[in-house]
């Protein structure tokens, strides 16, 4: 439900898409700023929380973890751990040590972070209003710093690991001479470049679109009630429709969000495995 | 909707977290799957085994007793065979004790009418001397007509 009465839409919409974010050259909270040496705050802060929920969930049963009679949590753990190890066994067949548990963290990371569309969508954005905070974006992959940030590391790790499992020569000749050949070299050069950049950007750009339509969408319905009124009939049929159809498409998210984790970890695992396969 | 330093901030946040993920959480939990999986496999193995010797073990059991119990039935019918031996044996002697019995019986008997034949023979000899001697009022001399007597004695 909308909070900030008398306000229309389009400016509650952009409130709602605007983040919060420091300066790091005039060392000041700004709004809307388009330079680059600025920091989206709340992605910052939310997606750096979710890590540490994300490490202490799983550290909690890391650290007792006996291979006799596990306990509940350690068991439920094993089971998440279970299900990305066989993702990573189905399509990784290599030895590099860090691709399972990367594969690992960036699924529970990334489903965490999508997890926070579920909550409703001006609880913590008015809290923080509360504490004098004016703008706050608590989805972190909605942000496209976030995703791409993300599929660049994964890109960059599958890079410098592909020079580790095939050597200079081996990645020089699959940039050089596939797939038409030594003759047409530069055309070679030039599709091969396309190739790898379009993983990092389709990666993280679907996670981004994604999550930033679930938001968008979560951000619609909520204008349902925008002024609400209890005296209105029309405002109370405006609060019917946004229950039903706020709780059809939280239902419908839920989907969206797991899929898109497991989608953003296969694709990390693939590319490692494409890093490291032979042509 | 622009890119921006978040960018770095979140590529050194997800480096820590990949790091942390790889030195703190994966081993222990892969390490204790693995030793419970291997552990699993030694039980189930353990179990099979054991399975296998209980079959075993069973099978020879079985075979001792088929054993015993055809060890027994020797024993019994080496018995009996050797209770009947007696037995006959017995009868046997029995039979043959009986036997001499009688014939010591049978001899004394023919002895004692021997005995009975010779000491009727010597008073009918007697009677016969004295009925002569009264028949021919005389007495006969003993002496004298004693291989004559001798010879009527054996006629008897």
């Amino acid at each position: 439900m909308a909070t900030e009465a008398n306000h229309d839409a389009g400016s509650y919409i952009l409130h709602h898409l605007t983040f919060l974010q420091y300066d790091l050259q005039k060392k000041a909270i700004v709004e809307g700023s388009q330079g680059f040496w600025v920091i989206n705050l709340d992605s910052v802060l939310f997606s750096v929380l979710l890590a540490i929920v994300f490490f202490l969930l799983f550290w909690t049963a890391a650290r007792k973890a006996t291979s006799g009679v596990p306990g509940k949590w350690q068991n439920f753990i094993e089971m998440c751990v279970g299900f990305v190890d066989d993702q990573v066994k189905d399509a990784y067949h290599h030895g590099a040590r860090f691709v399972a548990p990367m594969a690992l963290a960036v699924f529970f990371w990334v489903f965490l972070m999508n997890f926070m569309d579920m909550l409703p969508v001006d609880l913590l954005p008015l809290l923080a209003g509360k504490v004098g905070v004016e703008h706050l974006r608590i989805l972190p992959s909605a942000d496209p710093n976030i995703t791409l940030a993300m599929s660049l590391t994964v890109f960059l790790t599958a890079f410098v690991y592909s020079f580790a499992a095939k050597g200079v020569k081996g990645v020089g000749a699959e940039f050089l001479f596939h797939p038409f050949g030594k003759w047409l070299l530069p055309v070679n050069f030039l599709l091969k470049c396309v190739e790898e950049l379009s993983k990092p950007i389709s990666q993280g750009l679907r996670l981004f679109g994604n999550m930033y339509a679930g938001e968008i969408i979560f951000i619609l319905l909520a204008c349902f009630t925008l002024n609400y009124e209890f005296s209105s009939v029309g405002s109370n049929l405006g609060l019917l429709a946004q229950i039903l159809l706020a709780t059809g498409w939280a239902i419908f998210h839920i989907l969206i969000i797991t899929l898109q984790a497991y989608i953003f970890m296969v694709l990390t695992v693939v590319y490692m495995a494409m890093a490291a396969d032979h042509h | 909707m622009s890119i921006n330093a978040t960018l770095i901030a979140q590529i050194i946040v997800f480096g820590i977290l990949v790091w942390f993920t790889m030195k703190f959480i994966w081993p222990p939990l892969a390490k204790a799957m693995d030793e419970r999986a291997q552990r699993i496999a030694e039980g189930l193995s353990a179990a099979e085994r054991a399975k296998a010797e209980l079959k075993d073990a069973d099978a020879r059991a079985a075979e001792e007793i088929r054993k015993a119990r055809a060890q027994a039935a020797e024993i019994i019918d080496k018995a009996q065979a050797q209770a009947n031996q007696i037995l006959d044996k017995a009868k046997a002697d029995a039979l043959l004790e009986a036997a001499r019995q009688k014939a010591a019986a049978q001899a004394e008997i023919e002895g004692m009418i021997g005995k009975a034949r010779e000491a009727l023979r010597g008073q009918v000899a007697a009677l016969a001397v004295q009925g002569a001697a009264k028949i021919i009022e005389r007495e006969i001399d003993a002496e004298a007509h004693k291989a004559l007597l001798e010879r009527l004695m054996a006629e008897i």
